[in-house]
């Protein structure tokens, strides 16, 4: 033979020894001259390989630590093709519908993964160009995070002592702002952090903490009373808390919907 | 009956018409009857109408305080609303009565009664006026106030099957279940032994989450067991980049305790904190016996630490409710920076609980 048919090359990268082993054997008994230069263990390390490698193409585990699979798909989009791996996950499917990246499913199914082979192999051999961009995957990812990506506070660090404790803020009654700090009450407990009320009002969920005032936020779920007074100003009191809080008048049109 | 509830004067009004504008047009009807039949007063159709007309008058103006403050509380309103029948019947009265110079004791008998028994009749609409109404508005409100608790009820309701329903879906979260599946299949052809070990623990976990729903009591040492059941099948995925020790007081092995109520404080910490690490780390739990019959449990772990921001997770939220729950005030609970990194969980709860 003339010409010696090159070997395609791929690497592997999965942060789990097991699941990487299932994946190679799986790829090695369909593939057999397939030669997977490399296995990652994280996705730091699989961006490294495919820029130093140059492999035809790369299997990578979607969640992996240090870089995410699309992470590393995206740093590294046009050199190589790519398949993502992943154990069932809704949001990662829902996020490949109608999208032109393949994907394989832990465990593998061969049927399936043949496909996925074959198509890989045809596309390497025919040398048709790399479609994957950048565009591609920042929208999977995009999709992957969407569910997170309203993102409000859920913990808020406080220093008690030595310790930094983190409160959830289902248990917060209130925010008060207090010179520069913000006081954080709780049922029994005071806190003071760093952050402005201004600042809080942005990170927290609007559907749980409602501004009433300049300097004031109230937990809704702790809410008691609110009486209105004539001058479309009002007072709110919560549950197990004996403060009278001010509602003032620009922000009381929350209420009017309440 | 909340004070603050507000009430939908419109619609009172209208009920009050429907309900009670028969009744007091017989009764007027009978009044005026009475008074010229008994006492001989002339009129009868002047009266009839004057009396029929005064209620009504009165309940229009007393009423739009009612519409204009919507969210006044109930004795506020209550007041202001007699008040201003009141000033209507003091104005009438004034225009109404014949003006005599005379209000001596000696005044002659047909001046003392007309005027007597004008001020009769323009209390005896206030009274009306305001007894209409407050019957009309407790009755609104009682109302209005059952259709929203069942309304609230039917959304706890719904709440607590969701919440239950979530917390079934994260503890056999189908990425765990297939991830760990994967490595049981790969093991089972490299190393037989250690995929019947993981199967075995695989089981157990499975059990355990699956049976918390029948019974919610185990021992510390049971659920200790399945901490560790679960902490092995990570063991076997994550290799070195997963330590672990479990260490407990042999005394309190025994002690009653609420069984997966530690298991979702051990997978945050692995989810948010060793997961992520590139090198892994160190889970460390601890169950001591604390002064007064008291149970105190530790679990750090040396991982990424937590964001702010990070997703309390249906478990994690639901522990600390349960710990509410179950123990109510003396239940302790917090999560605090564990130095140099990751989080460090204590929980600290009476022997007993609920």
């Amino acid at each position: 033979m003339s010409d010696i048919k090159e070997k395609s090359r791929a690497i592997i990268a999965d942060d789990e020894d097991l699941s990487r082993i299932h994946i190679k054997d799986k790829l090695l008994s369909m593939w057999p001259d397939l030669d997977i230069v490399g296995e990652a263990e994280n996705g730091v390390e699989a961006k490294r390989m495919i820029e130093e490698l140059q492999p035809d193409c790369a299997f990578l585990d979607i969640k992996m630590p240090g870089l995410s699979g699309m992470e590393v798909a995206k740093a590294t989009a046009g050199i190589c093709r790519v398949v993502f791996i992943t154990a069932y996950d809704q949001y990662a499917l829902d996020a490949f519908e109608n999208e032109a990246v393949d994907y394989i499913l832990k465990p593998i199914t061969e049927d399936r993964f043949a496909k996925t082979v074959m198509r890989l192999k045809t596309q390497i051999d025919s040398k048709s160009p790399i479609n994957n961009t950048m565009e591609i995957f920042e929208r999977l990812i995009l999709k992957i995070n969407t569910p997170m990506a309203k993102q409000y506070l859920k913990w808020i660090r406080v220093q008690v002592m030595d310790n930094v404790i983190l409160v959830p803020v289902k248990k917060i009654y209130f925010f008060q702002a207090r010179d520069n700090y913000t006081v954080v009450m709780t049922n029994d407990e005071e806190h003071l952090i760093r952050k402005t009320i201004t600042e809080l009002e942005a990170e927290l969920d609007p559907e749980m903490f409602i501004r009433i005032h300049r300097g004031t936020i109230v937990n809704a779920d702790y809410i008691d009373k609110i009486s209105h007074l004539p001058s479309s100003r009002g007072q709110l009191k919560l549950k197990d808390r004996p403060e009278i809080h001010q509602i003032s008048r620009s922000y009381s049109n929350r209420f009017k919907q309440m | 009956m909340n004070n603050y509830q507000p009430v939908d004067a419109i619609k009172i009004t209208k009920r009050i018409f429907i309900q009670y504008f028969p009744v007091w047009i017989l009764y007027t009807f009978f009044t005026s009857l009475l008074l010229k039949q008994v006492w001989g007063m002339e009129g009868f159709v002047s009266n009839f109408i004057g009396m029929l007309g005064r209620p009504a008058i009165m309940y229009i103006f007393a009423i739009l305080p009612v519409i204009f403050f919507k969210n006044m509380p109930i004795i506020p309103r209550r007041i202001c609303f007699a008040t201003v029948c009141l000033i209507v019947m003091g104005i009438d009265s004034f225009m109404h009565l014949p003006l005599v110079d005379d209000f001596s004791f000696n005044r002659p008998l047909e001046v003392i009664i007309p005027q007597t028994y004008g001020l009769m009749i323009d209390l005896t609409c206030v009274i009306v006026a305001c007894w209409f109404y407050f019957m009309e508005e407790k009755q609104y409100m009682t109302e209005t106030k059952t259709i929203a608790e069942e309304n609230i009820k039917a959304n706890n309701e719904k709440k607590v099957t969701e919440t239950y329903l979530k917390l079934l879906q994260a503890q056999i979260e189908p990425h765990f279940l297939f991830n760990t599946l994967t490595s049981i299949l790969v093991l089972s052809e490299k190393e037989p032994q250690k995929a019947k070990i993981m199967h075995d623990n695989f089981m157990q976990y499975l059990k355990a989450t699956l049976e918390k729903t029948r019974a919610s009591i185990t021992t510390v040492g049971q659920d200790l067991e399945l901490i560790r059941a679960y902490l092995d099948i990570f063991k076997v995925r994550m290799g070195k980049r997963l330590q672990f020790s479990i260490e407990a007081d042999g005394e309190i092995v025994d002690l009653p305790f609420p069984s997966m109520l530690i298991q979702p404080i051990v997978e945050n910490a692995i989810r948010h904190g060793l997961e992520p690490k590139i090198d892994g780390g160190e889970i460390r739990i601890k169950v001591t016996k604390q002064e007064g019959d008291r149970l105190r449990w530790e679990i750090e772990d040396t991982g990424t630490g937590m964001s702010e921001k990070a997703d309390m997770g249906t478990g994690l939220s639901n522990v600390i409710e349960r710990i509410e729950t179950l123990y109510g005030k003396d239940g302790h609970f917090s999560i605090k920076d564990n130095k140099p990194s990751g989080v460090k969980v204590t929980l600290e709860v009476p022997y007993t609980y609920v």
